[in-house]
């Protein structure tokens, strides 16, 4: 009875709780209540964590699983060392000066008090690595109803490790990504690919990221006094103590919490809208501020325009310095990272591509909170692509990546070259969990790959209608866990009821082909010929004649043929030009191995082109697009005598030194 | 000093009176460069003889399109450039041959009163060797002096974790950069004054008048003629880069040949000039 009561009670304060805040934007499952305490000489963390989780399944859970992060770099026997091992330049040194971290709960009682540390266990449902202690099991002796939701209070001590990947610290810069322990996801029956409900906790792997519910955090980080903190959420506090400072930061609707530390942090501000923009960077950095501000006021604006508005009130970019740099370009909830040294000239854009690229991640796995670890190109693939039309409109096509001393290129470009030039375009699908590129591509396909394919799709359905997709598409989902499936279930009722006569069934066609294929693309002109058009003739009307019929006829027989040298079929344009430089578009359905055009008319085709707007940037050869009758000879000579002028002033510059 | 002003109008005075020698170094510059580019022009062709991209490359850098060329048609790249480096070193082979010939020949018409092209070959089969064993003494002083250079860069280390900021390895990066150029400012003296002494004593082995010819690098008047043939030069390249924007094909090919032609004056001009201020 006392139980029947006291769980009554526990639900009540808790719904209180949780719908005591601002108006929910999110089902506010995991909610933290953090008191930290930073040791910088031990390199420590001492911390309490009261942890209201909600159940809103229909089913109930008996444990809870959590994700230790900190316990991935905690010996080189986690499976996140044995899988790729972390870069030999990352931790070379971790041994002198014992580099490695951990996380430890020492105490956890659920709001009865009941101790539930003696039957917490560590598993390991990835690999079956018994040395890995990257998620633990935490059994409850009073389970959660459908609905409810219980208080869970926890100690806890983490030691924080040196330039790991994304987080830890170096001298006087401290980092905090992934470090506090952080309940997985229950999924419930229905909801992505569960069948049954299931809890979503993977181990911490090499490749991949992360994947946590929505809740509200209010965290007090209490560090050294004259260090300044950054932070997710909203700054509402700091208090200080004798040599000490509290700084207190509350943010809603958020999967995560992430901030950072450093004596040295120089804050810059600006605002977009009713967003305070804080720039933290180092002194010695500090003339980046206007194309940080710049950029990201633009790309604010190009997300509000497109997708939808930004509801938070803060934003923090971290510029960390060269020796914090293992934390630069890095997405958490309103705080992101970027990276710069004080020597780029303007033409390199790095920083701009990397504050860009991370802001867009606030709307793809932030807000839409896909799985970063079994679904990684929902986040990264569609930041990817968005962060290319981004940095093109407002840099300028061809020059958003790199502008310097005539060297230009753009970041779509950038892309494309990469995943074609890395070797691995064929290496694995697009649909595969992050662990499992276990060979190589993981970078490649799931972002470059992706922007690709998604800028193809927005070649084929026209860009206004993507964007009308995506806009649904992130309306739809936001503040949820949408699967691939709900993207393209979203892509499929869209394209049918808009081009009903274009893709009468959809897109799963294509998606079937990019996502879960491993085809690359690549159409050609093969040939064009210009035939004179022969008469009819031989026995034509009866078998007594044998003539040639004299008609009007048109003087050539024209013929073009295009090939699909690779696997992936996409429907694409022709453009013949013919003597006189008139033009016609034809189009072709891209299905067979090879297609010809064949005219008569009285005029030669002299140059033909399979499409002529590069509208399929998964073509890995714009060069075999073209193809003209004459060679290019002024091209070619124009380019030889610019080749040989240059070789003729190298060799002039050289015999100048010697 | 006005002995300095008389030496390089005496020089541009033996140029103009022998234009042939920048006609032939123009023309062994354009028939290597012609030669160089061979195999680049069919591997060019091969890949873009009939393609519209060519049309884009030629008018600009396109990022995708060389890459395409690298990911798609690569394996040439290295036998082009590996015939291109063939030439370049045979470039640089006749180079010594022809600074060797011309200077022999000022070298005469400052005893003789005149010169004749003949004197042209033979000093330049007389001082080939030689000139070719003091450009590798350049080489190897270029060597030394830049792997100094980044000694001194890398003193501290270049583990980007244990640096406090970057700003130092810049500063340093800076600093040396124009120490660099000082060397070689002082390097190129050191060259001229080398040659003219080879001319001038025809020494059987280079290096005691090598060692003089490093005692004199500094003297006033050879570093005041450096910078009067540099001046000539920032003069000539600023004139070019100011052109250098003119698009029409065929002008701006004809500028830079310009451009080369008065480089090729600047080669002839310093190194006779240096002749007569060392006599």
């Amino acid at each position: 009875m006392f139980k029947i009561i006291a769980i009554t009670l526990i639900f009540t304060f808790c719904f209180h709780v949780c719908s005591a805040q601002d108006e929910a934007l999110s089902n506010r499952v995991a909610n933290y209540d953090m008191d930290i305490y930073l040791d910088i000489e031990q390199k420590k963390l001492d911390a309490s964590t009261q942890l209201i989780w909600k159940n809103i399944s229909m089913d109930t859970i008996t444990e809870l699983y959590f994700h230790l992060y900190y316990n991935a770099f905690r010996n080189s026997e986690s499976t996140f060392f044995k899988e790729r091992g972390v870069p030999a330049w990352l931790t070379k040194d971790i041994d002198e000066e014992c580099g490695w971290g951990w996380s430890n709960i020492t105490n956890f009682k659920d709001a009865l008090g009941n101790d539930l540390t003696g039957n917490m266990q560590f598993v390991h449902p990835d690999d079956d690595n018994k040395d890995d202690r990257s998620v633990l099991m935490v059994p409850l002796e009073i389970p959660l109803l459908p609905g409810q939701a219980h208080v869970f209070n926890f100690q806890w001590q983490a030691k924080i490790p040196k330039t790991m990947p994304r987080t830890g610290y170096n001298k006087d810069f401290f980092f905090f990504a992934q470090w506090f322990p952080k309940v997985g996801v229950y999924e419930p029956a229905g909801m992505r690919f569960s069948k049954d409900g299931q809890w979503n906790c993977h181990q911490y792997h090499s490749s991949g990221e992360y994947y946590a519910d929505f809740g509200n955090y209010d965290v007090k980080m209490n560090v050294p006094q004259d260090f300044v903190v950054a932070s997710s959420g909203e700054l509402k506090g700091q208090t200080k103590k004798g040599d000490r400072k509290t700084w207190q930061f509350k943010g809603h609707d958020i999967i995560d919490f992430t901030w950072t530390c450093s004596p040295h942090y120089v804050i810059n501000e600006d605002s977009y809208k009713h967003t305070k923009i804080q720039l933290y960077t180092y002194p010695y950095k500090d003339h980046f501020k206007s194309r940080y501000f710049s950029t990201i006021k633009f790309c604010m604006q190009f997300l509000d325009e497109h997708l939808g508005v930004y509801p938070y009130n803060t934003l923090s970019i971290v510029d960390p310095p060269i020796h914090g740099m293992f934390t630069g370009g890095m997405e958490y909830p309103t705080l992101i990272t970027s990276l710069s040294f004080c020597f780029f000239p303007k033409g390199i854009k790095t920083p701009e591509t990397l504050v860009v690229h991370e802001f867009i991640h606030q709307y793809f796995m932030q807000m839409v909170a896909t799985h970063e670890v079994e679904e990684t190109w929902m986040d990264e693939g569609i930041t990817s692509y968005y962060e290319g039309r981004i940095l093109d409109a407002f840099m300028g096509e061809h020059t958003s990546t790199i502008n310097v001393l005539g060297v230009k290129c753009g970041n779509k470009e950038f892309n494309r070259a990469e995943f074609f030039g890395s070797g691995n375009e064929t290496i694995a699908p697009n649909s595969i969990k992050s662990w499992n590129y276990k060979h190589g591509g993981y970078g490649d396909i799931a972002y470059n790959k992706t922007a690709l394919w998604l800028q193809t799709l927005e070649g084929m359905i026209g860009l206004e209608l993507m964007d009308k997709i995506m806009k649904e598409y992130f309306q739809t989902w936001k503040f949820k866990h949408p699967s691939r499936n709900d993207f393209i279930k979203i892509f499929n009722d869209m394209v049918v009821a808009e081009l009903p006569g274009k893709f009468p069934d959809g897109m799963d066609w294509y998606f079937s082909q990019v996502l879960y294929g491993t085809d690359v693309c690549d159409y050609k002109i093969r040939s064009i010929s210009n035939d004179e058009n022969q008469s009819p003739r031989g026995f034509l009307s009866n078998l007594e004649d044998c003539s040639t019929v004299e008609d009007e006829h048109k003087k050539y027989k024209n013929r073009v043929v295009v090939e699909r040298a690779e696997g992936i079929k996409v429907p694409v344009d022709i453009e013949l030009t013919f003597e006189g430089g008139i033009k016609k578009l034809y189009n072709w359905d891209g299905q067979n191995r090879s297609y010809d055009i064949t005219l008569h008319s009285d005029k030669k085709v002299i140059n033909a082109k399979v499409d002529p707007d590069f509208k399929v940037m998964l073509d890995k050869n714009f060069i075999n697009n073209s193809l003209s009758r004459e060679k290019q000879s002024n091209g070619i000579k124009s380019l030889l005598k610019k080749v040989m002028t240059s070789l003729q002033h190298i060799m002039e510059s050289v015999t100048l030194l010697i | 000093m006005s002995h300095v002003l008389q030496s390089y109008k005496a020089a541009w005075q033996f140029l103009i009176r022998h234009k042939w020698i920048i006609s032939l170094l123009y023309g062994f510059n354009l028939v290597f460069a012609l030669l160089a580019i061979g195999p680049f022009n069919s591997y060019i062709e091969n890949i873009f003889a009939n393609s519209d991209t060519i049309n884009t490359l030629a008018n600009q850098f396109d990022y995708s399109i060389i890459m395409d060329v690298v990911n798609e048609y690569g394996i040439g790249i290295g036998m082009t450039f590996s015939a291109l480096f063939s030439y370049f070193i045979m470039y640089v082979l006749w180079s010594t041959f022809a600074t060797a010939g011309f200077l022999g020949m000022y070298q005469k018409s400052l005893i003789k009163g005149h010169s004749k092209i003949k004197e042209f070959w033979s000093s330049g089969i007389t001082f080939f060797f030689k000139f070719l064993r003091l450009n590798i003494y350049i080489i190897l002083i270029y060597v030394i002096v830049i792997a100094l250079m980044a000694v001194f860069f890398m003193k501290d280390g270049l583990d980007v974790f244990k640096m406090e900021s970057e700003v130092a390895l810049i500063s340093r990066f800076w600093m040396l950069l124009f120490l660099l150029f000082v060397l070689g400012f002082f390097i190129s003296i050191f060259r001229d004054v080398a040659r003219s002494n080879i001319i001038i004593s025809n020494p059987k082995y280079i290096h005691k008048t090598n060692l003089q010819s490093l005692k004199s690098t500094l003297r006033l008047r050879h570093i005041s003629l450096s910078l009067i043939n540099l001046i000539f030069l920032a003069i000539i390249c600023l004139i070019f880069y100011t052109l250098k924007g003119i698009e029409a094909v065929w002008l701006s090919f004809l500028i830079s040949q310009f451009y080369l032609v008065f480089r090729l004056c600047y080669r002839v001009v310093r190194g006779c000039s240096f002749l007569e201020v060392t006599q």
